[in-house]
């Protein structure tokens, strides 16, 4: 699979202010507002948020990975959320999330959809490279180190 | 041994020889037989049902019985609801032979070869049929004489042992026969066979079959009624200057075929929806309605031949006409759609002659004087073509039908073009379009094996679900058991849609992907089939999806599944019976 960096952009990254797993999703998804990445955001976040009441993406770590699939999604992308505080996302180990990271998908880009997702899991599992990104003061350090995350 | 017998011996021997080593000659010879008696069978069949029918009219006529009872007539009326009580109890009593009606059913038992068309379903067809048409229906005789022409070639065929192949060749006979002998018009029989049964393809093997069956089932219907036409015509005049006249009617009838077709598809989508499929119920809110548009016209009653010979008497004023016209269109529509038990060639003729005699009458509105009884018969053949997609047998049926030379010209400008409007709009005939919405395209060069495959035949109940909030960690444990994907369901049970082992092992690319995606991530929304689809339909969707199997759903809950292994082994069993039918044997 080609970087990371041709699924997100430095307008797709966001410094989050929300608190709850709710908000964040609310606040992150909204980077895909007037792009052409999602033509109907609330079904969006509604589908984001009904997929979370079914069973957490905070996979620990301080990570979680918010994902849908959905029609109204025409790009497949994926949106970053750092949260210096920290927030409660009812994740696996019980710690709060620090990067979230948020994945959306077509519905008929099933293997795309997955083969982004193996490749965000696969950086994420580095701890240098995870730390380095919730550490990271603005939006360009964060594209610095996807650009060298291999 | 004196001379004379000597010589007949060696005659006699010379014979014998000749036919036993002359296999096909033999084969001939027998064919000939064999179609000939095919035909006097399907036409005493027709001559019973015709019997029958008339026997019902005359015994059961509501004027006539209505003064021999010396109560008024309109309590007669009372006539086509006991007929829909009869036809609704016989089809619940008999709905596996029920099911398989009209021409449609006959051209299905040739396409698809399922012979024998069994006995009983035949005598049903010819009992219902005469109930329906003797107790006044305004359908046709020609839907039920094919199916019981059919049925006598088929029942015959394996009485006498002959190989299905043969089977098929005498049930198209059959069906050409009974056309023949019921109308008497043997030529109009033989094209039936062509342009309905066989859809055209003038080089089936049964061709010679149907025209010796034809001829034959004429004598016999000849025989018993004489050479009395169904129709009486007056005398009337063609003016071949008139031409723009004749094509102006054809485009009417056209038109109004597809208007008939419209009407009739929104009355059966309608009665669909009201009756969930059980439509012959509502015949008998039908014929109370049509109970009371008899007691007001009578002329309605019945199959039209009474109506059409009293228009071509000029009994009837415009106005009058225009309210026939509507309302036999309306009643035949809703009997047709109930499921009833007739055909549309005798509604089609009826209609036509009104159409004829309302399109001189508008004419003459307007200044142009025309001989309405030519139009009127233009106008039948017209509408016969347009309305059953039946040129060349339209043509011929008004011809055989009149006896009249004179008429052939503009009949068949009418009948063409008025076949072609309704084909044009429609991108295929009546037949064709109805074979289409039971999964059976025959526009194709050659039909799929597969549409005659049910998905019920083949449907397999061991399958496995799973939630669609389960882990996927979950499903995958649940994948090494089951033989094929997974179904998955959402709380309720209701059908979500598969999960097959390509979508899983897509997910495996990374271990921390499965412990973070739940079924429903990576479900895959795949249109189910329902038990009625053809396994061509199954498969077709397989495809669409690259699956190797698909979920069967009713009310949307998942009744069984169809493997794709299952489909292709049907696929090759049929390939291989149709070769052994084909080549294997050397029967007759």
């Amino acid at each position: 699979m080609s970087s990371l960096l041709e699924f997100t952009d430095s307008k797709y990254i966001k410094f989050l202010k929300a608190r709850n797993k709710y908000a964040a999703i609310e606040e992150l998804a909204g980077v895909f507002k007037g792009t052409d990445v999602c033509s109907d955001i609330k079904a969006f976040i509604n589908a984001l948020k009904e997929r979370e009441e079914i069973m957490t993406t905070g996979i620990g770590f301080g990570i979680a990975v918010p994902h849908a699939k959905l029609e109204s999604v025409q790009r497949i992308a994926f949106a970053i959320g750092i949260s210096k505080k920290g927030i409660d996302f009812n994740s696996i180990d019980g710690k709060p999330v620090h990067l979230v990271v948020l994945v959306a998908a077509g519905e008929r880009q099933h293997k795309e959809y997955l083969k982004l997702l193996s490749k965000i899991m696969s950086v994420l599992k580095n701890d240098v490279i995870r730390n380095e990104m919730i550490q990271a003061k603005n939006t360009k350090d964060i594209i610095e180190i996807l650009r060298n995350a291999k | 041994m004196d001379k004379p017998l000597h010589f007949l011996q060696q005659y006699y021997n010379s014979i014998k020889v000749f036919f036993t080593t002359r296999y096909d000659l033999k084969e001939y010879i027998l064919q000939i037989g064999i179609s000939l008696v095919i035909g006097a069978t399907a036409g005493l069949g027709s001559m019973v049902f015709h019997t029958l029918i008339e026997w019902m009219r005359f015994a059961i006529n509501p004027s006539r019985f209505a003064r021999y009872l010396e109560i008024p007539s309109f309590i007669m009326a009372i006539v086509p609801v006991i007929g829909a009580l009869l036809i609704i109890g016989l089809t619940r009593l008999f709905p596996e032979q029920a099911s398989e009606r009209g021409v449609k059913s006959v051209i299905k038992s040739v396409l698809l070869q399922k012979m024998p068309i069994p006995f009983f379903t035949t005598l049903f067809h010819l009992i219902a049929s005469a109930v329906t048409l003797g107790t006044g229906a305004p359908l046709g005789p020609e839907g039920p004489s094919a199916k019981i022409g059919a049925g006598m070639g088929s029942y015959l065929s394996s009485l006498l042992g002959l190989h299905i192949r043969k089977m098929t060749t005498y049930t198209v006979a059959g069906a050409g026969a009974a056309i023949s002998a019921i109308f008497n018009a043997p030529i109009a029989g033989v094209f039936f066979g062509i342009e309905v049964i066989l859809l055209n393809d003038l080089k089936n093997e049964s061709l010679s079959a149907l025209v010796i069956a034809s001829v034959s089932a004429d004598i016999v219907s000849k025989a018993y009624l004489g050479n009395v036409s169904l129709l009486q015509i007056p005398g009337f005049q063609v003016n071949t200057y008139e031409v723009t006249y004749f094509i102006l009617l054809a485009i009417v009838c056209g038109i109004v075929a597809l208007l008939f077709m419209e009407l009739s598809h929104i009355i059966k989508i309608f009665f669909k929806k009201i009756s969930k499929g059980d439509t012959i119920a509502i015949l008998l809110p039908v014929s109370m309605i049509f109970a009371v548009a008899v007691m007001l016209y009578t002329d309605i009653y019945g199959i039209g031949y009474e109506l059409i010979n009293k228009v071509l008497a000029k009994e009837f004023p415009v106005n009058m006409l225009i309210i026939l016209f509507a309302l036999k269109i309306i009643f035949i529509a809703l009997y047709f759609q109930t499921g009833a038990y007739g055909g549309l060639f005798a509604p089609s003729l009826c209609i036509g002659i009104l159409v004829g005699f309302l399109f001189t009458s508008l004419l003459s509105f307007f200044g142009v004087t025309l001989d309405p009884v030519t139009y009127a018969l233009i106008g039948m053949g017209g509408m016969l073509a347009g309305l059953n997609s039946i040129p060349i047998t339209a043509i011929l049926m008004v011809f055989e039908l009149t006896n009249d030379y004179r008429i052939i010209l503009p009949v068949m400008l009418a009948s063409v073009i008025a076949h072609l409007t309704v084909t044009y709009y429609n991108k295929g005939t009546i037949y064709e379009l109805e074979l289409l919405e039971e999964g059976i395209d025959v526009r194709k060069s050659r039909i799929n094996i597969l549409e005659s495959v049910s998905v019920q035949s083949i449907a397999r109940k061991d399958f496995h679900t799973i939630t669609a909030r389960s882990p996927l960690k979950a499903a995958i444990n649940k994948l090494i058991d089951a033989e094929t994907g997974l179904i998955v369901v959402d709380d309720k049970g209701d059908y979500t849609g598969i999960l097959s082992l390509n979508e899983v092992r897509q997910a495996l690319l990374s271990s921390e992907v499965v412990e973070l995606l739940i079924c429903r991530d990576i479900v895959l929304h795949a249109d189910p089939c329902s038990i009625n689809d053809s396994a061509a339909v199954a498969l077709k969707r397989m495809d669409e999806y690259g699956i190797d199997f698909l979920p069967v759903i009713e009310d949307n809950k998942v009744k069984a599944i169809v493997l794709y292994r299952d489909i292709i082994s049907s696929y090759n069993k049929i390939v291989v019976q149709m070769e052994e039918k084909q080549y294997g044997h050397f029967g007759l």
